[in-house]
């Protein structure tokens, strides 16, 4: 099982930026031009791929958090 | 000031308002991530060594009085006295497994030191480009909404609109004009080179 605390952080991340891409489609009928489309490409459409890349190295943070948990814990020590 | 024009600053400044949050939100993920390596990192490098290093000698202390009374229990045996040895080679054999996993999870201890470093070095790297998003980005577009709402706005106070319709979402074109200069004016700062070095003096 990976660590609780970094997936988490994960989860949220996803989470925000499925908000945030909530609240712009809302936006939509009130803004609709090409400075909105300007503003989508270069403030929002670099948020997506930064947050996979994120996502991707918290799992895998996550992982090894994890297992040094568990290679140097002592099973019968009280947590 | 037509409900349509109105509609369209309050989109803004909503959505304004929601990629703030976002910004805070996401440093704050990161940041809960970063307290969860710097506890884990301390446990590995300051905890761990010393509890395993105290295991080993205690767990080799007990091996040793194990072994010292299964020694015991064989001098007493005679032809008329049969001491059990089963219970305390069980022991001996327990407590020997327990000082074998303590010498293993110190190894472990030692071996996961670096790998934890290059790990977190790893995750900084992918995580990098959200943080400067989040530090950086969404701070600066934050601020190029608030310039548009406040340019949009103070047209509005000195050039009422045409009373369109109240389902008339769309920004006039004096309006989108407002946000266009606004968004170049954001971009060519993003562009403007860095000033070179002030030169030596010979």
């Amino acid at each position: 099982m990976a660590d609780a605390k970094v997936v988490a952080g994960a989860t949220r991340l996803k989470q925000t930026v499925r908000i945030l891409n909530d609240h712009w489609l809302l936006t939509e009928d009130a803004w609709s031009d090409v400075v909105r489309r300007r503003f989508e490409e270069a403030h929002l459409a670099p948020l997506a791929p930064a947050v996979d890349a994120a996502v991707a190295g918290m799992q895998k943070l996550a992982d090894v958090l994890d297992k040094v948990r568990r290679d140097c814990s002592d099973r019968s020590e009280p947590s | 000031m037509s409900q349509a024009e109105v509609r369209s600053i309050d989109a803004l400044r909503d959505f304004r308002a929601a990629l703030a949050v976002y910004g805070d939100d996401v440093l704050a993920a990161l940041g809960a991530v970063d307290a969860e390596i710097r506890r884990t990192g301390q446990w590995l490098s300051q905890d761990r060594p010393y509890y395993w290093q105290e295991q080993i000698k205690r767990r080799r202390e007990r091996v040793a009085a194990i072994r010292a009374d299964l020694f015991r229990l064989k001098l007493q045996k005679t032809p008329e006295h049969h001491p059990s040895l089963a219970e305390p080679k069980e022991r001996l054999r327990l407590a020997e497994a327990a000082l074998q996993d303590a010498e293993k999870r110190l190894t472990l201890t030692r071996k996961w030191q670096p790998a934890l470093n290059q790990a977190v070095l790893e995750y900084h790297g992918a995580v990098q480009r959200l943080k400067d998003a989040a530090s950086i980005d969404v701070p600066r577009a934050t601020a190029l909404l608030t310039r548009i709402v406040e340019a949009l706005e103070a047209y509005l106070q000195v050039q009422p609109p045409d009373g369109r319709g109240a389902g008339e979402t769309r920004a006039t074109p004096a309006m989108e004009s407002i946000a266009r200069e606004a968004i170049d004016h954001d971009e060519d700062q993003k562009k403007e080179p860095i000033p070179p070095a002030p030169k030596e003096a010979p």
